[in-house]
């Protein structure tokens, strides 16, 4: 079972900031995409052992809930079924696919120019801290360089951005070359988190 | 705190009206019994309804970022479709031929319908299914039955020529034999 250690959790609590309903609601269904009913279930009772009861029926699409929560059921996932990095991306990838925020933003990304302008106003949908833009957009070198700036976060969470930020850009770009790769990262002795996309 | 908590209020009714309208679309797009999907000019598939993942055997997030081109037989077609909703908006009953996740063929009537933007442009288009192979299955075994007897009543035709030909060839005969006989009567005479 999940042994996380106070220290973690504190830690975790630190992560200042709130979410959008939907962001928990994607996540909690790709555990139970990825591990049934019964996974799902081990995460709610885990999180219920801690402290912090979370059932997903009850989550609130539109309502704003403490980023630290929906961190910490991740880390809890994590430590349940040893999911590695490879298994975050996929679930940001898939709540790129589920999510509403994603359907109806997606809807008008009719270039990819147009995908990278709009990465501020996607990270505001769900987050109220932090901000995400587009450093740099080169569509003949077919790069562009995403800063997500003011926010801490888990390394968990550094993974499903992956994911999710491919996913995003699969919409536009063809994905037989397409990389994102966090070439900087607050764990690893930056201020930010830098991501590059190439395609 | 007074002004802060009727905020807090209006933020919070509007978050549940969101949440009833998102429930809405959700359930009326989930209500429709015609599989449909929605495409974006990348000619990716951006969502699909239940009736589409019932129909094809894909769940809805294996076909959300893929290409639509997986859902037919001919990969062709995906932008002749493309390029017949830039002419004409819509495209209603074009047969072709989609492929399920178990690799199954079914034959379908395709609608579409190109989605604009404020500025007319196309930004995307619904692409909807009628599954017509049970139909096209019952035309072509009529097609075979008709060809059939077809083939039948030709032979039947070619008989009775032949008995025909056979018939008046008789009747030929029996005048010329009658002609002699009178001939003959009369040289006797």
């Amino acid at each position: 079972m999940a042994k996380i250690s106070k220290e973690e959790i504190e830690e975790i609590k630190q992560v200042e900031g709130e979410v959008m309903g939907v962001s928990l609601k994607e996540d909690l269904q790709f555990i139970q995409e990825k591990e049934g009913e019964e996974g799902l279930k081990k995460v709610e009772d885990e999180m219920g052992k801690l402290g912090y009861p979370l059932k997903f029926e009850e989550i609130k699409n539109f309502q704003w809930y403490p980023w630290y929560l929906n961190l910490l059921f991740l880390v809890v996932a994590k430590n349940i079924f040893q999911w590695d990095d490879e298994t975050f991306r996929e679930s940001g990838r898939f709540s790129a696919k589920v999510s509403i925020i994603a359907k109806i933003m997606v809807k008008y990304f009719i270039s990819i120019r147009r995908c990278f302008e709009e990465a501020g106003n996607f990270w505001r949908k769900y987050y109220t801290v932090g901000e995400l833009k587009t450093e740099e957009f080169n569509k003949k070198e077919r790069f562009a360089v995403l800063v997500l700036s003011g926010v801490v976060g888990h390394p968990v969470f550094c993974r499903i951005l992956d994911g999710y930020i491919w996913q995003v850009v699969a919409y536009v770009a063809p994905k037989e070359k397409l990389k994102v790769q966090e070439i900087e990262c607050v764990f690893r002795g930056s201020k930010i988190h830098k991501f590059k996309v190439t395609w | 705190m007074k002004i802060k908590n009727s905020q807090k209020l209006i933020i919070e009714q509007l978050s549940d009206n969101l949440e009833v309208l998102e429930a809405y679309a959700k359930d009326l797009w989930q209500f429709f019994p015609l599989p449909i999907c929605h495409v974006n000019p990348f000619q990716v598939i951006l969502d699909a309804n239940l009736a589409l993942e019932e129909f094809l055997g894909y769940k809805v997030f294996e076909l959300t970022g893929e290409k639509v081109d997986i859902l037919f037989v001919d990969k062709r077609q995906v932008q002749k479709i493309y390029q017949d909703i830039f002419k004409k908006k819509e495209i209603l009953y074009q047969e072709g031929e989609v492929i399920t996740k178990t690799g199954e063929r079914k034959t379908v009537s395709i609608a579409a319908r190109g989605r604009e933007d404020k500025k007319g442009n196309i930004i995307g288009y619904y692409l909807a299914f009628s599954d017509i192979s049970e139909f096209k299955k019952l035309q072509t075994e009529l097609e075979e039955k008709v060809e059939e007897r077809t083939e039948e009543l030709q032979k039947r035709i070619e008989e009775l020529e032949k008995f025909r030909k056979a018939a008046v060839g008789r009747e030929l005969k029996m005048v010329e034999l009658k002609q002699e006989m009178r001939r003959l009567e009369k040289k006797q005479e």
